[in-house]
């Protein structure tokens, strides 16, 4: 009786396959992933409750200037124009009023002046929702 | 006249270093990327130089500057967003830090309104995404 003799063993495994997998996986991931680092900027939304007593207002209109309780400034100036409110105590809030056209880059500005400011969270109100 | 032999063919480029590369890179890809289901609009989030850095595992809804919102990837409708969210931090009990990530460019209006509406929602912090300033701005 003959008997076949065994297949030789292939040794070793057969990279190619393998390699194709993993440049897919690589290119998939590649196109995916996100890999900017975003910040956060903390909001505080409109909220009915509340007193505003002693509030400091800022009003921003349509053209991004800028009005610290009915005085015209520039946002250069927030930080100076600020202070002496901000030493008051208790603390005054900050209410900030912006236009309702005014696009979110120039309101973001804004909130970025008085966070180097220290006034961390601004309240957010509608415009025409007071009326100084 | 005898010319020398011609040299034997040189055996083929070794693909092991390649493969190592192609996996370092793979593993990069994997720990540094982050997958997000995409809004289905652009955002170009506003320019901020102070800002924090963001909670993990926040939730986030999208702001386009037409005024459309997106959750999770998907369009939804204003009444929709606030029973999305509460539904999504129930099953998840995931932290209750919602961000919005808004266009630079939509009206102070639709960012206000879109406020109001979370401020209704089960989530305890609200934030606005911010992309750093870059350096020759």
């Amino acid at each position: 009786m003959r008997l076949e003799p065994l297949p030789r063993r292939r040794h070793g495994l057969r990279l190619a396959p393998l390699v194709d997998v993993v440049f897919l996986l690589l290119i998939f991931f590649m196109l995916v992933a996100r890999l900017e680092a975003p910040r956060t900027l903390a909001m505080t939304p409109p909220s009915g409750d509340g007193t505003l007593t002693g509030a400091v207002l800022l009003r921003i209109d349509r053209a991004a200037r800028l009005d610290l309780n009915g005085t015209r400034i520039g946002l250069a100036q927030l930080p100076e124009r600020l202070a002496p409110y901000l030493e008051r105590q208790p603390r005054p809030p900050v209410v900030v009023q912006a236009a309702p056209d005014l696009p979110l880059q120039q309101l973001v500005d804004v909130l970025d002046r008085l966070a180097a400011s220290g006034v961390a969270k601004p309240l957010l109100i509608e415009h025409g929702a007071s009326r100084p | 006249m005898r010319f020398p032999a011609l040299e034997p063919r040189r055996p083929r480029e070794p693909i092991g270093p390649l493969v190592d590369i192609v996996f370092l890179l793979l593993v990069f890809f994997l720990l540094a990327g982050t997958l997000e289901p995409a809004p289905p609009f652009t955002v170009a989030p506003p320019v901020a130089e102070s800002s924090e850095a963001p909670a993990d595992g926040a939730l986030r809804v999208a702001l386009a500057r037409d005024g459309r919102i997106a959750f999770e990837g998907r369009l939804v409708t204003p009444d929709e967003l606030a029973r999305a969210v509460d539904r999504r931090l129930a099953e998840t009990q995931a932290t209750p830090v919602l961000q919005i990530e808004a266009d630079g460019a939509v009206a102070t209006r639709d960012l206000l309104a879109l406020l109001a509406r979370l401020a209704r929602t089960d989530a305890s912090h609200l934030e606005l995404v911010t992309l750093p300033r870059e350096p020759n701005q």
